[in-house]
């Protein structure tokens, strides 16, 4: 505990660990120190080192090259302390310097421009992108827990093109205005595709699961691959090794859907489709995670987050894949 | 074109559940219809998405 004070109980979309920033539209809050607790679970620490991310400020010898990984709130480590997480166990097993940029709710588009601009500073020759293929639908949201995100567009002549963050959205007001109209623009887009998120909404019947909406998805995967591209182009001309790390989804672990037109497997196997045309390498935890859970001993919370088994066994897969690449010698 | 923005925001609007809902959102409609309009042209003639400060950058292929 950092002090007698109780810890703050973190809800959905909470923002108290992050800030606006200019590029990703938020990251998080530089050397914050805070005890946070999630419904029904134990407190954890809460520690943000100077660049805003849930790390240790070590720095690299000069010779010394590194392990990045990117992802969402898993990464993060939302629930798990901060060095159960799958980062520090990777760094124990590989006896690599492993940085965490893993923040809550950030979007494969965030995680390209992360790559792009911040990632150099860590000398990555590895990097490794967690992603539950459910979370690819974060690229059509451009607003998100009060912060305007940046995002990619395909405009017709299929350039793929970056909408940055407006200079404006520093301020809460301005912020509030456009991300309004962002999220009205999304929900009526969403709306003339016969998709509707937010009346009766059931997560075991989410659109993106649904079989006959497939097609209304299409230009989502097309944008998906576009900045796969830019990701691989990247990593390539810099000589970094890149590894996408798939989560099971929540709704993996509960009862099978009750028809064959609503099939959890369709975001991964897509997600999959994309990687493979980009030829950019991946691991998959369903199988290892699916048969490590159990009612009495889960790998995930309650809410879906993987918890300390979870990590445990995603860092066992990832150097596992890792070992087998030849990318690491331990 | 303009004309089926206009069809669409309504029956989006219509489309709720309650009547403050469908309110707020003729109201959100109205106050986004330039905005939308905009974008439906850029998006048509193959530009930018939005016309704001931050115009879009080409960011792919890299090389």
């Amino acid at each position: 505990m950092t002090s007698g004070k109780a810890p703050k109980l973190l809800t959905t979309g909470d923002t108290t660990c992050y800030q606006f920033d200019a590029q990703m539209g938020f990251w998080g809050v530089p050397s914050l120190e805070l005890e946070v607790c999630y419904d029904k679970q134990p407190s954890i620490l809460v520690q943000h080192n100077a660049d805003g991310n849930r790390d240790t400020n070590s720095a690299l010898k000069s010779d010394e090259k590194s392990i990045v990984c990117f992802g969402g709130s898993h990464t993060w480590g939302g629930g798990v302390q901060q060095g159960l997480r799958y980062t520090e166990r990777l760094a124990d097993q590989t006896a690599r310097r492993v940085f965490n940029l893993g923040h809550c709710s950030l979007g494969l588009d965030q995680v390209c421009l992360a790559m792009l601009h911040k990632s150099a500073k860590y000398r990555p020759e590895i990097i490794i992108v967690e992603q539950y293929p459910w979370a690819v639908h974060r690229i059509l949201n451009n607003y998100v827990n009060g912060y305007v995100r940046p995002y990619f567009y395909i405009n017709s002549r299929q350039e793929l093109k970056l909408q940055k963050v407006p200079t404006l959205a520093k301020y809460k007001t301005f912020r509030r205005l456009i991300g309004t109209y962002y999220a009205f623009r999304k929900e009526l887009r969403e709306f003339q595709s016969g998709i509707d998120l937010k009346q009766g909404y059931d997560p075991l019947a989410d659109p993106i699961f649904l079989f006959w909406k497939t097609r209304q998805y299409d230009a989502m995967y097309s944008l998906l691959d576009k900045i796969l591209s830019v990701m691989a182009d990247y990593c390539r001309q810099n000589g970094i090794k890149l590894l996408f790390g798939l989560g099971a989804i929540h709704q993996q672990f509960g009862p099978k859907s009750k028809s064959e037109l609503v099939d959890y497997e369709l975001p991964r196997r897509r997600l999959i489709e994309c990687l493979e045309r980009n030829r950019i390498a991946y691991v998959d935890m369903t199988d290892a995670m699916m048969t490590s859970h159990s009612e009495q001993d889960p790998v995930i919370f309650a809410d879906g987050h993987i918890n300390t088994k979870g990590h445990r066994i995603f860092s066992e897969v990832l150097h596992g894949s890792l070992l087998e690449k030849g990318w690491v010698i331990r | 074109m303009k004309g089926s923005l206009f069809l669409s925001l309504m029956q989006f609007a219509l489309a709720k559940q309650t009547a403050r809902e469908r309110f707020k959102y003729v109201l959100l409609g109205m106050a986004f219809y330039p905005f939308l309009s905009r974008d439906n042209s850029a998006r048509a003639k193959g530009g930018d998405d939005s016309t704001s400060s931050q115009a879009g950058d080409d960011i792919y292929p890299l090389f």
